[in-house]
């Protein structure tokens, strides 16, 4: 079994090399002068003020959950698609179903506004 | 008759859903979503009415569906009480949300959605619907307390919930994982016939059982597993409240009752002395000594709601735990429980919110004080209701109550403690309804403090009169209820 | 119409009065009074038409057929419940089911017809009261109280009916419940009735545990079984029969105020006086004589029950009439005669003549209602609230010409005055009671008849006196309050009454009018069989009721004049004619009271004073009972206030706690609990637990452990540390078997013990050594000494290495039959000897062997478990049988030499 998933682990192997190999990289070979102004935060230049750390306009999460909505979509289709001759009506039917069912959750977003970046 | 009746309420359900998403996004604020909502509900409730009456053969539906979702009596049976469960709390939200400026459309849409995941639920007869149905009931009801979003109390219910529900499923899917590793089958049939082939690895039917029962237990909000109840009931909208504390429990108790019954019905894992059975009485005595006694000390009428909500459970698993026995009875006595118990909540929680208009709502037994002498036709249903959680004749508390106590008597031995320990919580119980009533009639309203003035809603009232009916029809003729859930029973056992 | 038509409207019949008196309780304060007055009248009219259209249909079907007619309608089945019964436990149902034939119809129309008529002359009487919408609501809930208790066909439904006429008795009397007076008689009527509804509750256990069905139909069925012997615990109370009727019986002397109970009765007139005349006179007070005919053939199983009633029945209709004669007060003495009436009812009944006692149901309901109703009309006339005293009327015959009138009617028909109605009835009676009293043998209840017949005579004379000295003193002479007149102030100096009187609007004297006519004819109904004319109220009861059969062969004999009918009519019209008379003589435009002057006074005094009984109630009964409840009180105080307030509030605190300890909020603590829950039930599962039971049969014992999922088991029976079972070679490994059985042989015995049987039905083992040990006193019988008065060492046993030795010390022993008088008595296992003194309650000892058996468990996790339990066996000795048998023998026949 291993030697049929070798070049899986291989290709594995490989990324976590690249990766850590990139970070490995960069701060080894780059030089470091560390100065008083370069340790304090930089915030466009005036006075930091808040919290630090990073935060995120909720509509980058919206946007991303209607994105993984529709990811599955296409996640069943492929599939679908492949067995399409063999599921027959039945399988044609349910893949209605699903598609309208998505279809009416687009409809209902697209109208509460979710897909507006501006509002 | 055609054999689609049997699913057809969750089909009725589902489209509702979407249609009511539909009306919500294209005629905002226009249209009577909470009375679109209930009919839907109802609907779906009547043709399950409809189907248990029938007598449909359910051998006509396709094998694939059957294997999946369960076309029996209980079903049905559950159908009915999730249905009316969920189309009272509809009817409470159309006066509470209007009232309290929070009407918007999700609340129905979340709502239906929860319904029909309870009403999956309650039908699973296979692991991987078991899952689907709990996470699509339990999503939407993590939204629905989180409802009220300005309300800290609300969002932190919600996020308590979420968390330790998270935690739950998390364990429930785990003990799923290992039945299936044991016996090869996720349907809960097949997992019965190997268990009672004694097939499988004893250690893990044993860690499994320990893990479902511990995570249907939590759905349930039985001691130890409770500690979410409080605050997420009190945090809660309070149809919310209502919809977690009759059609949630339901479900949970449907799918608790085919889990032991179907999949660990055997005599091994049912044994009397080491199985499930000791195990559920315990969880039923902590349930109901811990529910009763905190119930005491609460301030809060809607927190004594939620410990009283846990004692109801300890009362229910009480039955369920002598279903190994004597078993038409008591899973009769547990649905038949479960129709009283929603009719009676609905009863309590509906006047609690009739009761407070805007700005002047009636939370703690303080704000109830004379609220009795001032608006009597407004306590009238708070008294029936608590009259009825207490067990009093003749309301359907009473009948609920008489039949898990003689059931529980019935199989003698250790079960007649436990049966003891029933009696004389709920007679520490009544201490704290009573004291509902004490307030409501006896109190004068301390001075300068806001007194709670009834709220006018023509939903609330219609759903508080539903219930009323229900709660004294149950009480004066319990037979005809009492023989629905005999035949469901039934269905539940063959 | 179809019968389907007709049982509706059986059901609408209680419905109407219901929903007028639900709607006027919840909206009738709201409303005008108009809409209280159409919906309350409206809805007893509609009831009353309906009643009317069924019972002229059950005329019809009576004639058609001989069994006669009924209508029933099963309104919807209530519940089944399992009741232990002689015949084992049955399921019992207990349907809502109404019945409508000859004897509840009728009460159904004198119920609706008279409430009817009560509910017209209420209009104008409450017009003022600021209750008027509440009092309308009470009145409708009693009519369908009332209804649900006549025409329920079983004992449950009418006993909803019987506790709501109650609960409406209650709250009408107490109607002006701001008076404390009213409120105390409210009170008093409740408990009264509580005390009489504990019989009924009692009696209708009795019947249903005899006959397994709560129906009337199906008890009156089966009263002939109902003779078996009635046993309670032990002791044989009478026949089942007896027990029913005399406990039922019971419940009617509360409801129907009979003695002892009638003290409720005269101090109920407290309430509205429509009130009086509708409840306390017409109906819900006749309710007692409608149960006890209703169930009439249980009744006749029972002659002690029979005589009882019918001596009870007529001394209440002689004491209550003695008292009605020395009382002033107009409503008082119509208390007092109805109390009275109610006893002509129940002797009635007491003889056999069921239906001349129902029949005087009737009449009575017609003349009575009309003169509380004529009272009512005189006080409002007078301005008067609550009392009109008649020797402070006089005249209102001039003044009051239609109350009058009626009242005149009724009087004449209470009295007993030919052709009037009461005449029929009370004849009827006095007929019943002498055809027991000439009845020939087996029927020897002779005497009872006599009696009945004896004081009814006197009794039926007192009513024409009391009655007529009312009617003299009240409405002839002259108006004695009026201005200037003698009565004129009291002794403060105000006005009693309104000086000039007037007569009633006509709402009320209307009523008074028809009811006043109905006193007069309704007796038609059932003229005497006699004189050769048509008695069909006979005919009809005969459907419903049952008689004794002399009475029987009396109706069936031809007609023509009879000495029983002749004895009847001379006490009859000698009561009315001696009565009437001397009233005329002394009150007749009188206004001194020369009856009281004529009578000893002693003897009026105490007649005025009822007898004293409320008083001698008050010393017997209630002064103890007052002690008791102190007694009771300081015990609610001091235990159960600890129980019901301090250890909630105790649990409340602690709860608190608990709360503030673990319910803080806090979703890590939250998490944690879980945790540790599910913990605990992975502990439950991982942990064997072996929960081992063993029963032994002589020297085999068979055990079981707990059946459990990868559950192994070893079993070493004897706890020598070597498994027994399974068997195998290095005693490590487990079996499948849970539930083995072993047979033990001597060598496997600890030791030996003495099992000496105790009163609780368990033995006490006492184990034995080698030493002789003395058997502890407690474990003995009381009298096991030889002589109590010398002193004694018990005895002492011990094991000698073959065979247990008891040492008798002066202890009594003895085996089955003699007495053991050696010192040392061998004993072998399995022997019984009895200890104690042959007229004490002796106790047997014998000899057991010890064993202690051993389980260990392990299940699938790999854990092991162990559990021992120690048992008795019987083990026969390791020596050949014959030689024990023979040594045996020998030592206890040199023992009994």
């Amino acid at each position: 079994m291993f030697w049929e998933y070798l070049p899986v682990f291989v290709m594995l192997l490989v990324a976590v090399l690249v990766a850590v190999g990139l970070f490995v990289l960069t701060s080894s070979v780059g030089p470091k002068k560390m100065t008083p102004e370069k340790a304090i935060p930089y915030e466009g230049g005036s006075e930091t003020t808040g919290a630090e750390g990073l935060r995120l306009s909720v509509k980058f999460f919206l946007t991303a959950i209607l994105f993984v909505v529709f990811d599955i979509e296409a996640v069943f289709l492929y599939p679908w698609a492949g067995l399409f001759s063999r599921l027959g009506w039945i399988g044609l039917v349910e893949m209605l179903v699903f598609l309208s069912v998505l279809g009416v959750t687009l409809a209902y977003a697209w109208k509460k506004g979710a897909f507006e970046w501006e509002k | 008759m055609n054999a689609w009746l049997l699913v057809a309420p969750l089909g009725v359900l589902a489209f509702a859903g979407l249609g009511i998403m539909l009306i919500d996004a294209f005629s905002p604020g226009r249209a009577e979503l909470a009375g679109v909502t209930t009919t839907a509900l109802l609907m779906a409730g009547l043709i399950s009415v409809v189907a248990l009456l029938s007598g449909v053969d359910p051998g006509e539906l396709p094998r694939s569906l059957r294997a999946f979702i369960a076309v029996d009596h209980a079903g049905l049976y559950f159908d009915v009480v999730i249905c009316a469960g969920a189309a009272l709390s509809a009817l409470l939200a159309g006066g509470y949300l209007k009232e309290h400026h929070l009407e918007r459309g999700e609340y129905y849409v979340l709502l239906i959605f929860s319904a029909l995941g309870a009403m999956i639920l309650a039908r699973a007869v296979d692991l991987i619907t078991l899952f689907i149905g709990l996470e699509t009931m339990s999503l939407g009801v993590y939204c629905m307390i989180a409802y009220r979003r300005t309300s800290i109390r609300a969002t932190e219910g919600a996020l308590k919930y979420f968390l330790l529900g998270s935690f739950a499923a998390a364990i429930l899917l785990f003990g799923t994982a290992l039945i299936y590793g044991a016996t090869g089958h996720t349907d809960l049939a097949g997992i019965g016939n190997v268990l009672a082939a004694g097939g499988a690895d004893a250690r893990l039917v044993l860690l499994a059982l320990a893990l479902i029962v511990v995570g249907l237990a939590f759905k349930v909000s039985a001691v130890p597993f409770h500690m979410w109840t409080p605050d997420a009931y009190e945090g809660a909208p309070t149809p919310t409240t209502t919809f977690m504390a009759v059609a949630v429990k339901t479900a949970g108790f449907a799918i608790m009752l085919r889990m032991l019954i179907t999949a660990f019905g055997d005599p091994l894992s049912a044994s009397p002395e080491t199985g499930w059975p000791p195990l559920i009485a315990g969880i039923a005595i902590l349930s109901m000594i811990y529910g009763n006694v905190a119930g005491l000390a609460q301030t809060s009428v809607k927190r004594m709601l939620a410990y009283s909500s846990i004692a109801h459970a300890g009362y229910i698993l009480v039955a369920v735990a002598v279903s190994y026995a004597a078993r038409e009875q008591a899973i009769a006595s547990v649905l038949y429980y479960l129709l009283a118990y929603t009719v009676s909540n609905v009863l309590a929680f509906g006047s609690l919110i009739l009761l407070g208009s805007r700005g002047k709502e009636a939370v703690t037994y303080e704000d109830l004080a004379g609220a009795g002498r001032r608006h009597p036709l407004a306590a009238l249903p708070l008294v029936i209701g608590v009259l009825s959680l207490m067990g009093f004749p003749p309301t359907a508390g009473f009948f609920a109550k008489y039949y898990v106590l003689t059931t529980a008597l019935s199989i003698g031995g250790g079960m007649v403690w436990v049966a003891i320990i029933l009696v004389l919580s709920s007679a520490l119980g009544a201490y704290y309804y009573l004291k509902v009533i004490v307030f409501l009639f006896m109190k004068e309203p301390q001075a300068g403090a806001p007194k709670a003035v009834p709220m006018r809603s023509g939903y609330v009232a219609f759903a508080l009169v539903l219930a009323g009916y229900f709660v004294i029809k149950m009480g004066v003729t319990p037979e005809p209820y009492l023989r629905m859930a005999v035949d469901a029973a039934q269905s539940f056992i063959s | 119409m179809s019968e389907l038509l007709y049982e509706r409207a059986l059901i609408w019949i209680i419905l109407l009065p219901l929903f007028g008196a639900i709607l006027n309780g919840l909206f009738g304060r709201f409303a005008n009074k108009d809409i209280v007055s159409a919906l309350g009248v409206g809805s007893v009219a509609a009831s009353f038409g309906l009643a009317l259209i069924c019972f002229a249909h059950l005329m019809t079907g009576m004639g058609a057929s001989e069994q006669g007619t009924q209508i029933a309608v099963t309104a919807y089945q209530w519940f089944h419940i399992s009741l232990p019964t002689v015949g084992g436990v049955h399921e019992v149902a207990i349907d809502v089911r109404f019945l409508m034939d000859a004897l509840s119809g009728l009460m159904t129309l004198v119920v609706t017809g008279v409430g009817l008529v009560i509910h017209i002359y209420s209009l104008g009487y409450m017009k003022d009261d600021p209750g008027y919408a509440r009092f309308f609501a009470y009145l409708n809930l009693f009519l369908a109280s009332m209804l649900i208790l006549v025409l329920g066909s079983n004992l449950p439904v009418m006993f909803v009916g019987w506790e709501g006429v109650g609960l409406c008795s209650y709250l009408l009397i107490g109607f002006w419940y701001q008076t404390p007076e009213f409120a105390a008689a409210g009170k008093k009527a409740f408990i009264a009735n509580r005390i009489g509804d504990f019989g009924v509750l009692i009696g209708m256990f009795i019947l249903v545990s005899a006959v397994g069905s709560f129906e009337f139909a199906d008890i009156n069925h089966a009263a002939p079984a109902l003779t078996q012997p009635f046993f309670l615990g032990s002791w044989q109370l009478g026949t089942l029969a007896t027990a029913a009727a005399l406990f039922l019986f019971l419940g009617c002397t509360g409801k129907s105020a009979q003695i002892p109970l009638y003290v409720w009765l005269p101090d109920a007139m407290a309430g509205p006086t429509p009130v009086s005349a509708l409840i306390h006179a017409a109906t819900m007070v006749t309710a007692g004589v409608y149960l006890t005919c209703r169930l009439s053939p249980v009744f006749l199983e029972s002659p002690t029950a029979m005589a009882v009633i019918a001596v009870i029945g007529s001394m209440t209709a002689l004491v209550a009439a003695s008292i009605a004669v020395a009382q002033n007060e107009m409503k008082k003495i119509l208390a007092y005669s109805t109390v009275s009436q109610l006893g002509f009812m129940f002797a009635a009944v007491g003889v056999g003549a069921f239906s001349a006692g129902f029949f005087h149901v009737f009449t009575h309901a017609f003349f009575k209602a009309c003169l509380f109703l004529a009272a009512g009309s005189v006080m409002h006339a007078v301005g008067s609230h609550s009392d009109a005293d008649i020797f402070k009327l006089g005249g209102l015959r001039k003044i009051m010409p239609r109350t009058h009138a009626a009242f005149l009617l009724a009087s004449l028909s209470i009295a007993g005055v030919p052709l009037f109605a009461g005449f029929f009835s009370k004849d009827e009676i006095l007929l019943g009671a002498a055809e027991l009293a000439y009845a020939p043998e087996p029927f020897s209840a002779n005497w009872v008849g006599w009696f009945v017949l004896i004081v009814l005579g006197i009794a039926a004379t007192l009513t024409a006196f009391y009655m007529f000295r009312m009617y003299f003193l009240a409405f002839w002479g002259d108006y004695r309050s009026a201005e200037g007149g003698p009565e004129a102030h009291d002794s403060d100096g105000h006005h009693a009454y309104d000086p000039n009187p007037h007569e009633s609007p006509g709402s009320m004297t209307w009523p008074l009018l028809i009811l006043g006519s109905g006193a007069l004819v309704v007796g038609w109904l059932g003229l005497p069989h006699e004189w050769g004319l048509p008695n069909w109220w006979a005919g009809w009861m005969s459907h419903s009721i049952a008689s004794v059969p002399v009475v029987e062969a009396a109706e069936g004999a031809e007609a023509g004049i009879s000495l029983p009918f002749v004895t009847s009519m001379v006490f009859g019209l000698t009561a009315v004619t001696v009565g009437i008379g001397a009233a005329f003589k002394l009150y007749f435009n009188r206004s001194d009271d020369r009856f009281r002057d004529a009578m000893p006074r002693g003897l009026y005094q105490l007649m005025a004073d009822k007898w004293r009984v409320d008083e001698l109630y008050q010393r017997v009964l209630l002064r103890p009972l007052a002690a008791l409840a102190a007694f009771v009180g300081w015990i609610d105080q001091t235990f159960v206030d600890m129980l019901l307030t301090r250890i909630p509030s105790q649990l409340a605190l602690l709860s608190g706690f608990v709360a503030t300890r673990i319910q803080n909020g806090r979703v890590y603590t939250y998490g944690a609990v879980m945790s540790v829950g599910l913990a605990l039930v992975t502990w439950y599962f991982v942990v064997p637990r072996p929960l081992l039971d063993a029963e032994t049969e002589g020297a085999t014992a068979s055990f079981e452990a707990a059946a459990g999922m990868g559950y192994a088991y070893r079993w070493d029976f004897d706890s020598d540390g070597t498994w027994d079972a399974p068997l195998q070679e290095h005693g490590e490994s487990f079996g499948a078997d849970r539930s083995p059985s072993h047979e033990y042989g001597p060598e496997a015995l600890k030791s030996h013990v003495l099992l000496i049987a105790q009163e609780d039905g368990d033995d006490a083992r006492f184990v034995l050594t080698d030493e002789p040990q003395p058997l502890p006193e407690s474990l003995l019988p009381a009298g096991w000494m030889e002589d109590p008065s010398v002193g004694a060492t018990p005895p002492s046993a011990f094991f000698d290495g073959e065979r247990v030795i008891l040492r008798r010390n002066s202890a009594v022993v003895a085996t089955t039959g003699a007495l053991v008088t050696e010192e040392l008595i061998p004993l072998s296992m399995g022997e019984r000897l009895l200890l104690g003194r042959l007229d004490t309650n002796r106790t047997s000892i014998r000899v057991g062997g010890l064993v202690e058996a051993t389980v260990e468990v392990e299940n699938s996790f790999g854990n092991r478990a162990r559990q021992s339990v120690e048992l008795v066996v019987n083990v026969p000795p390791e020596r050949p049988e014959a030689d024990a048998q023979a040594s045996l023998t020998t030592t206890r026949d040199e023992v009994l030499r």
